[in-house]
């Protein structure tokens, strides 16, 4: 197959014409030129994709405490690996967020998207402090929900004080850790996906609402058997994105509760990071990035399938 | 004219450039051929840590003014916190000694944030000269070849007063394979203060000499009450432990129940050894079934064990040897308060020495100004005394004891039991705490598993053999 850079200007491949071989002196001053062009970002792609991509892969079977020359020890970093009971942990609590925060998450900005999908007057103020959270520093994220869950003057805890139900210490009790930090996550990020849900919700044309309604649909029904096939991509977008991004969860477990307490709150990447830049076992850190890279890619090649059976994005 | 491309034409082209591209660009970052920095020689096969030579009685120098050809440039000095770069007498010295020198302080705040940084600097090759350690990473840095020694320098530029009088005890364990990476700048110890106040009210004794610690769980747990009628406690008899993962925490009650992290030629981890558990037994205990002190998410939301001690409602917790004025200033028309001796246990009377220490770096540029600073700031009399007057628990005996010790007001309250407890008692009882040369990774592993001891949710036994077992992995892979 030829590749066009001409977008069908021309018709005709070298290929096709036999007994002709190599590039007229324009032919070849054309491709230097394209090349030329592409050169800026195939040099990204090489510098810090490709290379640093081989070059993990290859640290995966050393020992490499930087300040040293790194040894090869084969397959030792694994047999590590899989006695390595933070480890496993860690892809336990990774897992566990994912699977509670993504449809949390999808669901929570799907119903924030219908209300803000409504003509109300002041729309567009309640649809700014929704996606207000999203452009909220991370940092300056974390500190608020720190108060707000502190177990003895919290508003939380106070809240639910008023009630008579005493709450727990949630960033520092195991059990509530992880939930506290999904909770957050939701909170800040269901703004920004509600905002990719509307414009799903406001691409689906009136008539056809209108053509339901007609024929008797309840509103149940038409957000069942209308709404819901009809936002299938914007659904399905959503779900890739955050589930991405979920198991890439750090930041939180680093700033709030620094992957404890015990090892409660312990990520995949915030392991790496610990394995990488604090014990500096760097092959070690680079093998777990690769299990973590082989997770999503199955996850995303299971969800690609998902997504090509129902006839939607990614087609060839 | 045809202007079609094949893939095999695209491809070809897009390899060359980026070739010739990566070639460039790989040349241009390459490094400038520079004078590398005398490092020491590979660490061969790891023998025991061994306390390194004394060197003893050297005549005293006072710093001289700049003389002859002077060094330029910029000194580098990384510190986790502002107060203990000494910054006040860090510039005196440069002023008076490297005028031409212009000192920048890179301070990250938070140890292990900081630990992690530099070690990535190093690493990298940025030239650091001179680092504030900390016990529980030096000998780890030292091990892992982070860190240059000291002996060379020692013997060639001795301290400017015998080192019989400065703070040597955790010597041993800021060094390996016999040579010394840090040199202790504070000398930091923990006794145990006391609310005369509540003990009164609670009709329990003072602590006296002889208290074990199972005789400071009973009396916490009879002074821990609800004051208000809640159903919580609102007055604990014991206010400590804030982050059970802070070693140096439990390390005098280890001693005393008889074990140590790890044995002498650090081949194994003790922890799991009946004092062990024992230690770790009373403390569950004092979480759990004496309720005496409180969970350390509830301790760090009410501000720390010795904020609850300033505020009157902690009966007793363990505090710094220069928190006297302090305390003293808090407890005003409050409480009244006393100063006594750790608790000891089977094992004897352990108190908990050590802290912060100086190091320099593998990427040192300007070593030999590094170790004049390093000796200046620990052993230069005037500054030392300057220092300890200023409230810094100094690594000097002489300077420690002349005026750390509280005087006036203070002196007549608590300066007796204050000089039996943190003038003779320890450096009688010190104990630095054996982090081994696995600290930087063994440190977070206790943190973690400490959290299950204080949460109840596993046994003494569990936690303790947890603990070593991760530790052992540790050090068989630390050859």
């Amino acid at each position: 197959m030829a590749l066009s850079f001409y977008g069908g200007r021309e018709n005709a491949s070298r290929l096709d014409r036999p007994g002709r071989r190599g590039h007229s002196r324009r032919e070849r001053q054309e491709l230097l030129w394209a090349g030329l062009f592409l050169l800026p970002n195939l040099l990204g792609v090489l510098v810090f994709s490709v290379g640093p991509l081989i070059f993990s892969l290859a640290m995966t079977t050393m020992d490499w405490q930087l300040v040293k020359p790194p040894s090869f020890v084969g397959a030792a970093n694994l047999g590590r690996l899989v006695k390595d009971d933070v480890f496993w942990m860690a892809l336990a609590n990774t897992i566990t967020y994912v699977l509670l925060y993504v449809p949390l998450l999808t669901l929570g900005s799907f119903v924030v998207a219908i209300v803000l999908d409504r003509k109300l007057r002041g729309i567009t103020l309640y649809r700014t402090i929704f996606f207000m959270p999203s452009v909220v520093l991370f940092v300056s994220v974390a500190m608020l929900w720190q108060w707000l869950y502190e177990p003895q003057n919290g508003v939380i805890n106070y809240v639910l004080g008023l009630v008579g139900i005493p709450g727990p210490p949630w960033l520092s009790s195991r059990l509530w850790a992880l939930p506290s930090i999904i909770v957050m996550n939701v909170w800040r990020h269901a703004g920004y996906y509600s905002l990719i849900f509307l414009a799903g919700l406001q691409a689906i044309p009136d008539e056809l609402h209108e053509a339901a309604q007609v024929d008797g649909a309840s509103a149940l029904q038409r957000l069942r058997y209308l709404t819901i096939p009809l936002i299938f991509p914007t659904t399905f977008f959503v779900v890739v994105t955050s589930l991405i991004a979920a198991f890439q969860l750090f930041g939180e477990a680093f700033v709030m509760t620094k992957g404890g307490p015990g090892y409660a709150t312990t990520t995949l990447v915030y392991y790496i990071y610990r394995m990488g830049f604090e014990a500096f076992r760097m092959g070690y850190a680079a093998l777990i990035a690769w299990v973590l890279f082989l997770l999503i890619f199955a996850v995303t090649l299971v969800q690609w399938r998902i997504a090509r059976e129902r006839g939607y994005g990614f087609q060839e | 004219m045809t202007r079609q491309l094949s893939r095999r034409d695209f491809i070809r082209v897009a390899a060359l450039l980026s070739g010739a591209g990566v070639g460039g660009l790989l040349a241009a970052c390459a490094p400038a051929p520079t004078p590398v920095p005398p490092t020491q020689a590979p660490a061969p096969a790891a023998p025991p840590p061994t306390p390194p030579p004394k060197i003893e009685p050297t005549p005293a120098a006072k710093p001289a003014a700049a003389t002859g050809a002077q060094p330029t440039g910029e000194f580098v000095f990384t510190a986790h916190n502002k107060i203990e770069t000494y910054d006040k007498w860090t510039d005196e010295f440069f002023a008076t000694k490297y005028p031409t020198l212009k000192v920048r302080y890179d301070v990250t705040p938070g140890l292990s944030e900081y630990i992690t940084k530099l070690q990535a600097q190093i690493a990298a090759g940025d030239a650091i000269d001179f680092m504030l350690n900390h016990e529980s990473r030096a000998q780890s840095l030292g091990f892992r070849g982070m860190l240059r020694p000291l002996d060379d320098f020692r013997t060639a530029k001795p301290f400017y007063v015998p080192e019989s009088e400065l703070f040597t005890t955790p010597l041993p364990l800021l060094s390996w394979q016999g040579k010394v990476y840090a040199w202790p700048n504070t000398f930091a110890s923990y006794g145990l203060y006391y609310n005369k106040t509540l003990f009164d009210k609670g009709k329990v004794s003072y602590p006296t000499d002889s208290w074990t610690w199972e005789d400071l769980g009973e009396a916490a747990q009879k002074l821990t009450s609800d004051t208000n009628g809640d159903g919580k406690p609102d007055v604990w008899g014991w206010v400590y432990w804030t982050d059970p993962g802070w070693m140096p925490g439990w390390y005098p009650t280890l001693r005393a129940y008889g074990t140590d992290h790890f044995d002498k030629d650090q081949t194994r981890s003790l922890i799991n050894e009946p004092g062990g558990v024992a230690c770790f037994q009373f403390m569950q205990d004092m979480w759990c079934k004496r309720k005496a002190v409180p969970p350390p998410a509830v301790l760090g939301q009410l501000g720390g064990d010795y904020a609850m001690f300033k505020q009157g409602i902690g009966a007793m917790s363990l505090i710094y040897s220069g928190a006297h004025a302090d305390v003293m200033k808090a407890s005003k028309d409050k409480f009244e308060w006393g100063i006594a001796h750790v608790p000891q246990g089977p094992a004897g009377r352990f108190m908990r020495v050590g802290g912060s220490s100086w190091s320099i770096p593998k990427t040192v540029r300007l070593p030999e100004v590094a170790w004049d600073l390093l000796r200046h700031l620990v052993s230069d009399v005037p500054t030392v005394a300057s220092m300890a007057a200023a409230g810094h628990a100094v690594a000097h005996f002489p300077s420690y004891d002349k005026h750390t010790a509280p005087t006036g007001e203070i002196g007549q309250y608590v300066g007796e039991s204050w000089k039996k407890v943190f003038a003779e008692g320890a450096r009688k009882y010190g104990a630095a705490v054996n982090y081994s040369r696995i600290g930087v990774e063994y440190s977070p592993v206790v943190g973690a598993e400490m959290a299950f001891l204080a949460d109840c949710s596993r046994t003494p036994k569990q936690v303790a053999d947890t603990i070593a077992g991760k530790a052992n992995t540790l050090l068989a892979e630390a050859k």
